[in-house]
Formats: structure tokens, sequence, C-alpha cells
């Protein structure tokens, strides 16, 4: 009779316990990581009575968790996946929308306007109206540029605030996981079920695996140990705080108190955004200053070496400054190289035009540089040596350059219109040489003998006027003899052509002569050969003129020897030799009889000449040379100090259009000689968009940010279907882990009456037994 | 294991699938109200990219059309204005052709050098002929007068202050077209042949090579004639010599049989009587027109064969003089003003006037036709022959000058009709790649209306499939 009413309470406990698990699950039906509990009933022992086993109804075994925790950890893994994707993926849209492309407010866009600006102006080269709009169209792409470039930057500053906001919840889930598994091992050494506390931790793991990549491993007891990168950050029973910090390179790095390196974080947000800090935003924000540096860069190369319609400049200021790379508190002796400029230089020779501001005549110098020797110094001496320019260093490393009054500098490709300024070819002026480039070996007192201007004088060559005497050059003989009184009183100077001395009277006509008398210096000077024999000079002078354009490449020096004595136009087969840079005949010329002064004759290249009636001297070496190049500035002096520069900086974010263009666009250097119509300069810029540039993978600017661009569009779809398949990938492994541990409310329900109806057949049981009971009690 | 199904998981999946729709209809919404099917580059990376490509293209294409057009007016109307001038020269042509006409009045030559005046004005005016405020003839120096006048030793000269290089235009990938020209080369003939003289004087050229442009007045004057060898024969100068145009040594010959006197191999002539009043001032000229001024009044009648002597004295400026040495072989002669340079020989020299230097090839029209004017109003007091001498010299310039111009009109025709035809390719290139950009970048709007409403049906379904799953419970049954 107990044992049956044993048995019917048991049934009654268990399906009322079966009722409050159903309830359990129905209310948790929605809640997030709840995993579905079930009831697992077993037959209770059976007792023996009187020999026979008589069973003992049901006993609740356990209230069990229905989890695949295998397909759990898959589940945290492709969560971390999720959440390094989402984090890149949030960014990248937003670094894609800074971009604003295919769209009229573009970088692309503005660039496109500049160059159509410049298309417009190359019609009317002179318009003020579309000057202006060169230099609007350069303001609002470095404004643009600016603009995407520090916003580029500013992303990283965000991305570090977020990081560490993400870190300090990894701490706190840290901690939970730590927490709750302790409450774990209690509970479950208590021998009671650990069911939602297991969901809970589940939930917290889940969490922090959104945040990293971690790696789960079954502590014993029912604890968890959570490694990121093989280091603990949740053990036993306590939990390891991870920090953002600075590695030894000064990259950014995470340190977990647990361990003593660097944790290496590839997976979850934090990962997704420090991948984005050191891999997706450098990639865009360096592509973006590789496009503004290159920009500058070929556009102050067509600007610099170009000139306002208005003339030549009468002072330029650089736009970047020489620093004090060895710190000894002076600029000067910096070498080009390692100054501090922000473009690079190159061995070559810049071109420097000084033009008269009242006669137009031009003269051009050659500065040579040596990128690795030069120093600042050297550079500045070159330019001082050119009299009527000036240039010196501010205090803040700044260069200036700066014309005397009446002149006027620029840094164009143009042709020396008058190319025999020192008088050595057919002039009007006395003039003879040894023809020899030196050295020569004079000797301390030794003397050169002279009458010239209706006096005899002697030139007295004295050691400390020269480096090594007995290497005299011939520069430094001729700024003897030019220094010499006697000789600056009676009209006689020497120049230097070509390397070589010569000697000649300082004013020109039939009524000018000379005549080397002797001196000790004579042999030395190897003038032994003209002494005696007077030097006259002549009424009409050839005053060669040089036309047209150079149409080659490179640099050139056309050098012009007339192969014997004679009169342009008159003495039969009177040739000009015209030899190149290399020393080989270009061309020879037939100016003798039968040529018509004044006629052009085809050089090479494009160049012409032509000749006024004149006298030319074989023997007395006549000569001069024409500088011939298509490109000014091969140092890139220019554009490494930002002379006459359009842009200035050298990135996205400090670029801009220089201020005093900015503030006056008369100033843009439109031409190349300062003609109002020539358009050379205009067409010099224009010619950049198409520029293939090395650096940029030889794509033209556009081409290149055209490729940004694109690849910038690919990597965010990339992520975006990664992101998508993978949120499908994971949908579906919560759908399977769902499937095991979801509730199904349908089946809570037919659990339900299952219960129900268990209860009210163990109630009726013990009805039943209770009435057998009382029938018992009854008979007594 | 038989499938179950949680409840929340079937809640969320209707919830994604009616997320997904609504993100489709989202975005066919975005591509018909933007009308494009790329709106950021992840949309289509590839597409982006050739989108951004076909634009730079487009632009350029644009900015070629768009300076295509505009030299297009430039070049066509300097073509105009050459056209025009083409026919000023052949009316100065003409011109010059009525003035060798050797019966014209003085009066009718005054008229022709008012047309040659005439025609040098209009030149000017069309040689300043402006585009846009530019002018077309400058070279590249478009914001200055190309020909500026002055006066250069009294005869007024036009000078180019323009550029020999002209402004160019980029009309297309490396295709450029000048849009203004070189007055120096359109207005002048450009191929400098040597002097020519006009044979007035018996002066030549010199032996050394000579240097100018334009031309030059070689005055020769006349200064004293020495009579000394008449002395017997009654016979003085008529007004000391004064009128007298012949230079150097000349024979006179007279034969008192005859009746007759000739000065070098001039025309025989009669001898007047010494009676007539013309005898006071009898003229003889000789072969090259040089005039002797005689006073036959004293006569005596005695044959003369001898050399009479004239001195005189040359200037190239009109200004300072120096005597002829008739010896001299190659006399340099320089214009201060003008810089040219020549030299002569006088040894031929029998008479004084004016003699013309034409440095050949070099003249431009307007000086042409300045020097024709002065020919014309015979300043010099020539003889019609003269005259026409120097006119067949204006006749050889005009006829370089008018080569030389032609070649300009015709350089700036084909320009006109090479950017006509590039004007239509352009166009052509334009709208093709417009189309192509369109066809990437454009939204197809039919097309993505039936998109949408796809997405609006796929939505409505889910939605309504959904509502119908949470319906059917258990619970609806359990009471």
């Amino acid at each position: 009779m107990s044992i049956g009413l044993g048995t019917g309470l048991r049934a009654l406990l268990a399906a009322q316990v079966g009722l409050d698990t159903v309830g359990h699950n129905l209310a948790n039906a929605n809640t997030p990581g709840y995993s579905r509990q079930r009831v697992d009933l077993t037959q209770a022992m059976p007792t023996s009575v009187r020999g026979i086993l008589i069973g003992q109804g049901v006993d609740i075994g356990s209230i069990s968790r229905s989890v695949d925790n295998l397909l759990l950890r898959r589940i945290h893994s492709q969560v971390s996946v999720s959440g390094r994707l989402n984090a890149q993926f949030d960014h990248m849209v937003e670094v894609e929308a800074f971009f604003s492309e295919p769209a009229d407010s573009s970088i692309g866009s503005l660039m496109d306007g500049l160059f159509t600006e410049l298309a417009s102006l190359g019609g009317s080269p002179n318009d003020g109206i579309l000057k202006g709009g060169v230099v609007r169209a350069g303001v609002e792409l470095s404004a643009r540029m600016r603009d995407l470039g520090s916003t580029l930057g500013d992303i990283g500053g965000t991305i570090v605030q977020e990081v560490k906001g993400q870190i300090e919840e990894v701490n706190r889930l840290a901690d939970d996981i730590a927490r709750l598994n302790v409450a774990i091992g209690e509970q479950l050494s208590s021998g009671v079920s650990a069911s939602d506390l297991l969901d809970q931790r589940d939930r917290a793991l889940r969490a922090l695996s959104e945040l990293v990549d971690i790696r789960t491993l079954d502590g014993g007891d029912g604890s968890v140990r959570v490694t990121v990168g093989g280091n603990t950050i949740v053990g036993k029973a306590a939990a390891y705080d991870m920090e953002f910090t600075k590695d030894n390179t000064g990259a950014l790095a995470f340190q977990i108190e647990s361990a003593t390196g660097y944790v290496s974080i590839t997976g979850g947000s934090i990962g997704g955004l420090m991948e984005f800090q050191e891999g997706f935003s450098p990639q865009f924000s360096e592509g973006l200053d590789k496009i503004a540096y290159n920009l500058i860069r070929e556009f102050n190369r067509a600007h610099s070496t170009g000139v306002p319609a208005s003339g030549g400049f009468e002072a330029l200021q650089a736009s970047y400054a020489f620093q004090d790379a060895d710190g000894d508190g002076t600029v000067t002796d910096e070498r080009l190289s390692f100054s501090g400029l922000p473009f690079e230089l190159t061995d070559g020779v810049l071109h420097l035009n000084v033009s008269n501001a009242e006669t137009g005549e031009v003269v051009k110098h050659k500065i040579a540089i040596d990128a690795d020797r030069t120093t600042v110094q050297d550079f500045l001496d070159s330019i001082n040596e050119i009299p009527e320019l000036s240039a010196n260093v501010d205090s803040l490393g700044v260069l200036q350059l700066t014309s005397d009054a009446g002149y006027q500098f620029d840094f164009s490709s143009r042709l020396e219109t008058n190319p025999d300024r020192l008088q050595t070819f057919g002039s009007g002026r006395a003039s003879v040489t040894n023809g020899s480039p030196g050295p020569f070996a004079l000797t301390d007192g030794d003397t050169l003998d002279v009458t010239a201007g209706g006096s005899s004088f002697s030139i007295n060559f004295s050691s400390a006027d020269f480096d090594a005497i007995a290497e005299a050059t011939p520069e430094e003989i001729a700024a003897v003899i030019n220094a010499d009184p006697n000789a600056q009183a009676n009209g006689f100077q020497a120049v230097t052509v070509d390397g070589a001395l010569y000697l000649q009277t300082v004013g020109a006509g039939s009524n000018q002569s000379f005549t080397i008398d002797g001196g000790t210096g004579v042999a030395a000077l190897g003038l032994a050969s003209l002494v005696g024999t007077p030097i006259a000079g002549s009424d009409n002078a050839v005053e060669p003129q040089i036309g047209g354009s150079y149409t080659g490449t490179g640099s050139n020096e056309f050098t012009f020897v007339p192969r014997t004595d004679g009169t342009i136009g008159t003495t039969a087969d009177l040739a000009v030799d015209v030899y190149n840079s290399a020393g080989q005949i270009v061309t020879s010329l037939d100016v003798g009889e039968g040529y018509v002064p004044g006629t052009e004759l085809a050089v090479s290249e494009g160049i012409t000449v032509s000749f006024g009636l004149g006298e030319l001297s074989a023997s007395h070496g006549d000569r001069f040379s024409v500088d011939v190049t298509d490109n000014s500035d091969t140092a890139d002096l220019l554009v490494a100090t930002g002379l006459n520069a359009f842009f200035t900086g050298s990135s996205a974010a400090d670029m801009d259009v220089r201020t005093d263009l900015r503030q006056n666009s008369e100033l843009l250097s439109t031409s190349n000689t300062g003609v109002v119509g020539d358009n050379g300069g205009v067409a010099r810029m224009g010619a950049v968009q198409n520029l293939q540039v090395d650096e940029l993978n030889g794509l033209s600017v556009n081409l290149f940010y055209g490729q940004v661009v694109g690849s910038l569009g690919f990597e965010v779809s990339t992520v975006s279907q990664a992101l998508e398949a993978n949120e499908s990938l994971l949908g579906s492994l919560d759908q399977r882990a769902q499937q095991l541990s979801g509730v199904n409310v349908d089946e809570e329900l037919v659990d339900m009456l299952e219960f129900e109806q268990a209860f009210q057949t163990a109630a009726r049981y013990l009805s039943v037994v209770n009435e057998l009971g009382q029938e018992i009690l009854n008979i007594i | 294991m038989s499938t179950r199904i949680s409840t929340q998981g079937r809640y969320l999946r209707i919830l994604s699938s009616m997320n997904r729709n609504q993100f489709d209809i989202l975005r066919a919404q975005e591509q018909l109200s933007t009308g494009r099917t790329i709106n950021r580059p992840s949309d289509d990376p590839i597409g982006t990219s050739r989108i951004l490509l076909l634009t730079r293209r487009i632009n350029e294409t644009q900015r070629h059309l768009t300076s295509s057009e505009y030299s297009s007016g430039s070049v066509d109307t300097a073509a105009a204005a050459l056209q025009d001038a083409s026919d000023l020269y052949s009316q100065a042509r003409t011109l010059i052709i009525k003035g060798m006409n050797g019966a014209l009045s003085e009066e009718d030559r005054k008229l022709l050098a008012n047309e040659a005046e005439l025609i040098r004005q209009q030149l000017l005016d069309l040689s300043r002929s402006t585009y846009d405020g530019r002018y077309l003839f400058a070279g590249a120096r478009s914001d200055t007068e190309p020909f500026t006048e002055s006066y250069v030793g009294g005869v007024r000269r036009v000078s180019y202050t323009g550029t020999e290089e002209s402004v160019s235009s980029q009309v297309g990938d490396g295709l450029f077209v000048n849009i203004t020209g070189s007055g120096e080369s359109i207005f002048g003939p450009g191929t400098p042949g040597g002097v020519e003289l006009a044979d007035l004087t018996g002066l030549s050229l010199g032996s050394t090579a000579n240097e100018g442009s334009g031309f030059e007045y070689i005055d020769l004057r006349h200064d004293a004639t020495d009579l000394s060898s008449l002395a017997g024969l009654g016979i003085t100068s008529a007004g000391a010599g004064a009128d007298d145009t012949i230079l150097g040594d000349q024979t006179l010959s007279i034969d008192a049989t005859a009746g007759t006197i000739q000065l070098g191999t001039g025309e025989v002539v009669k001898l007047p009587d010494p009676s007539d009043p013309a005898a006071a001032d009898f003229v003889v000229q000789n072969e090259r027109g040089g005039e002797l001024h005689l006073d036959l009044s004293g006569y005596t009648g005695v044959d003369f064969n001898g050399t009479i002597t004239a001195t005189g004295s040359i200037s190239i400026d009109g200004s300072s003089y120096q005597a002829i040495d008739f010896s001299a072989t190659d006399l340099e002669l320089k214009h201060p003003g003008s810089g040219a340079i020549l030299h002569v020989d006088l040894t031929g020299v029998s008479r004084a006037g004016s003699e013309l230097a034409t440095f050949t090839g070099t003249t431009n029209v307007f000086d042409l036709l300045e020097g024709l004017k002065l020919d014309l109003l015979n300043t010099d007091g020539l003889d019609p022959n003269e005259v026409l001498s120097r006119l067949d010299h204006r006749l050889d310039e005009l006829d370089g000058n008018q080569a030389a111009l032609l070649r300009s009109l015709v350089n700036f025709g084909s320009a006109g009709e090479q950017l006509r035809n590039n004007r239509d390719r352009l166009s052509g290139v334009e709208l093709q790649l417009e189309g192509l950009r369109s066809s990437i970048q454009d939204v197809d709007i039919s097309e993505a209306i039936v998109k949408m409403a796809e997405a609006e049906n796929a939505l409505q379904v889910s939605q309504l499939s959904g509502v119908r799953l949470a319906q059917n419970s258990l619970l609806n049954f359990i009471r």
C-alpha cells in the first residue's frame, strides 16, 4: 500500500517538475542564448517485497540543457569573423563616402575641373578671368584634398578611441566569465544543475568573441579557460586585464596582465579595427598622399619654369624651408639633398634667365647642381655671382631671390636671342683668344704687356690671385686683367667664352685696337704668336641672332665657329661650323658670297640663326655658344624648394595653392617667354594631366586616382560580400544550435499537455490507492 | 534526427527575410531616384573605374571640342581677313600696272597715289584684325598692334612688333593648331634675295655684301660742274650749274659744222642759234638723262671734243653727305636710322638723283605701298621711264608679298577645314563615350521599376507568410 502512495507521489512530483520546466522554457522562449531545459526522468529502483521486485515508479534524474558545445565553439569563432568584418565594413563605407565618387564634388572631378580651366586659358592665355579660374580650380582641388586627407587622418584617432572602449568591454566580460566559472563550479560541486549559469557564461563568451578572437578550453570543474592569441585572459577563477599600449616601434599593440609580450589580435571587432587602422586606412590615405605629392611635383615642374605674361620676377620666395639637418645652428652648410626639402633633387642644371626690363635683352645663366655635394651656400654663391641677382636664406631657412631694379629673372627654357653678348664672334670689339681652355703654367710675378687705348701698360700676375698660379684658369686670369687699373683706364678687358680666355677692347669700332707687346707670361698664356700683331675692331658687327624654338629632347649646346677669316655674304666659301655639346659637327652654314645677311639658316632641332654683315675671324678664335634645353631645371631645384610653385605642401593634408598666387592670379606662369599670347606654360601644365609618372606605376595622376577609387570600391564590396556570406553561415550555425537548444512553443505545449495528463493520472492513481486504503479501513 | 524548429528561430527568419526584401526595395528606389546604377564605388568597382576613366576622357574630349570651336572662330576670322587682304593685293597690282602707263598725267598719278595710300590703310586695318580681343597677326604678342608706323630718314615705315612664334591651341591629343600668325611672314615676302638698284644714276653694287630690309634711297647730289675746258669756246655754265645733274667725267662733243652737240653717249642735239633766247640756258643730256645746262649765247662756233667734270656728294639718309670719289668701287654707306649697310661701286656714276635700292624679298606690303605712293607722286621729278623702272621693282616685290600672303591664307584655310573635321570627329567620339558611360552608369528605368515591384511583391509575400505562420499555434486548440 505504502509503495503505491510513494509511487503516486513521485509521479505527481515528476509531472510538477516537468510542468515547471515547460513553464521555464516557455517563459524564456525569446531569451537570446537560452538553452532549452528538459527533465530527465528515470524509473525508480524496484523494492523487494517478499522476494518479488516491485517498481517504485518514476524518479527525477536531473534537469539538463540541450546544448552542443562543439557547435557553440564554432559559432563563437564565426562570431569573431563577423565582428571583424562588421567593424571594418562600417568604417570602410565611411571612407567610401568621403571620396564621394562618382560625383561632381569628388577629387577626380575637381582635377578635371583644373585641367578644363587650363584648356580654356590655353586659348586666351592673358585673360585675367580665365587665369583666376585656373587658380580657383587649384584652390578648390587642394581644399578638397586637405579635407579628405585630414578626414582620413582623423579616422585613425576615432578608431583608437573605439578600440579603447572595446577593450574595457573585453575586460568586463572576462571578469564576468571568471565570476561565472566560480559560481558554476560551486553549483556543480553541490550537485545542483548549473544550466542557467552556463547559458549566461555562453552568452558572455559569445559577446567576447564578437570583440576578440578567443579560444576556450575546458578547465575542469565546469570552468573554462579563455585565451587570446595564446595568452590567458580568463583562468579558472580569475580574469587578466588587457591593455592598449604602443610597442617599441611605436605601433599600437595589446598587452595582457598574465603575459610579458604583446598579444596579436586578428579577429573580432578589435581585430577588424586594427586591420582597418593598419591596412586599409593607410592604403587609401597613402594613395591619396601619393596622388597629392605627384600632382604637386609634376604641376610645379610645369609651372615653375614658366613665366607670367607680365614678364619675369623681381622677387621670389621659396615655399619650403631648408632644415638644419645636422643641428649646428646654420642651414647654409647643409647639402641640398639632405636639407630637409620634401621633394627630391637630382644632379642637373638650373637655367636662370635675367632680362633687362627696358631693352628686353635676356641673358642665360646655368647653375650646375650636384644634389649630394652642392651645399645651400654653394647654391647661394652661384646665384650671387650673377651681377643682377641676389639670393639669401632667411632666419626660417626660406630661400629668397631678388633682382636689381630694372632687371627681372625667370627659369624658362627660352632661347637667348642675342647669344654673342660677350662679343667674341665677329663683333665690333677687337677680340682675340689663345683658344686653349688652360690651365696655364704662370709663375708669380709674370707680366703681360699690352698697348691699348693709346697707352702701353703691364699687367702683373701674382700668386695671391690664384688658387695655384702654376695651374691658372682662364676665369682667374680674366679676373686679374679686369681688376687691373691700367686695363680699366684704357678700355681693355678679358672674358671667358666656352672655357677659353678672350682678350678684347671694351669699345667697338674700327678705331678700337690693342697689341700684345710681350711680357714674361706671354709664353705661358699661349699668346706668344700674337705678340706685336695689332688686333683691331670693326664698324660692322655680325651680331648673330638665334630664332625658332627647340624641338629636341634633353639639353644641348651649339657652338658656332667660323672656318676661315672673311666677311659675311662676301668672302667666297666662308662657312660657320656648328658643333653640339658632344663636340660633333651638327651642320656647316654657308655664309660666304651669295648669303644675304640677315637670312635665317636652319641649325638643328628647330633652331635657326641669322648673321648680320660683319667680319669673322677664325684666326682670332671667334666663337659663340647657345644653350638649348627642353627642361630648364633638370636638377628639380625649383620643385624641391618650391620657387615659383603653383601648389605648396607635399601631401593631401597640407596641399594648397601658393599664397601670393592665390591673391594675384596674374602671377600664373602662363608663358615660356613672358609674351602675353604665349601659352607655352599653360600647355605644359595641361600636359600634366596625361603625363605618365613612374612613381604612380607609370600611370597618369588621373588614372592612378581612378585605380585608387576602383580598389576602394573593390575592397568595400569584397568585405561586404564576405560579411554577407559570413552572416548567412552564422545564421545557419545559429539555426542548427536553435534546432537543438531553441524552444519550440508547440513542443512545450505538447509537453505541457503530457505532464498535465501525467499529473492527472498520478493524482487519479493516488486517489485509487487512497480508495483502496479506505476500503480496507471500512472493513475494520 | 528529426528537425526541430525553434519558435525564436522562426521569428528571426521571418524578420531577416523581410529585412532583405526591404533592402532590395531601398536599393531599387535609390537607383530610381539618382538615375544611376552605381552610387558608390563598391556597387560595382570595375564599373566605377570605367566610369571614372570614361568621365576623364569625355571631359578631355569636351575640352578639345570647346577649344576647336574657339580656334575655329579665330582661324576663320584670320582667313577672312587674309582673303580681303589678298583682294587688296590684286588691286595694288592693277594699280602698279596702271601707273606704268607712260601716258598718265601727273594728276592721274596723284589719284593712283591716293589709291595706293588707301589700300595701305585698309591693309593696316586688316593686319590689326582681332578675335576675342586678340590681335591675330601679332604672333604671340596678341595684346599689341602688330605693326607700328614711324618715320625713318623721312620715309614712313612700318615695323613689326609681334613675335615670330604664333599662339597655338590644343584641339586634340597631340594636335595643335596655330590660331594666330606672325604678321612679319604674312605681310612680308620673307625670302631675302640681295639688293637691286633701280639703275638711275649708274651706281652699281660694291664687292662686299649688304645688310638691310625694305628699300633705301641713295641720294647722289650734283655739287659743281667744271667747264674750264670750254673756256675758249665762249660757253659758260647756265645758272652757275645749279640745275646740272651730271656727275663725274663726261665727254662733250660739239660739231660746229653740223651744228650739233652730244654729252657722253647721249642724244645728239642741234645747237641753237646763239642769238636765240633759249641759248642762254640750253640743256644737253647724257645717256642717263644727266643734264648739263649751258649758256651758249657767247658761243664762238669752234669744234670741241673733250672732257668736262662734275663733282657731287652721296648720302643714304638724305642728311649727311660725303663727296663722291668716282674711283671708289666698294664705298660703305650706313643708314643710322634703319641700320642698313650698303656697299656701292661709284665708277659708273654719271647722273645725280635718288637711286632706289631695294633689298629684294624683304619689303613688307605697307612699306611697299608707301614706296609705290612716293614713286607715283614722283617727288624726285623723274621722267616716265625712270618711274617705270621703279614701279617694275615694286611689282616684283609685290609678287613676293602676294605669294607669302597666299601661303598664309592657305594655311589658315586648311587649319579651318581641319578644325571643322576635328569638331565633327570629336562630337562623334563624345557621343560614343557618353553612350558607353551611360550604359554602365545609368539606370534602365523600366528594369529598375520592375525590380522594385518584384522586391515589393517579395516583401508582401514574406509579411503574409510570416503572419500566417505566427497564427498557427497549438494554443489555438488548447482550452
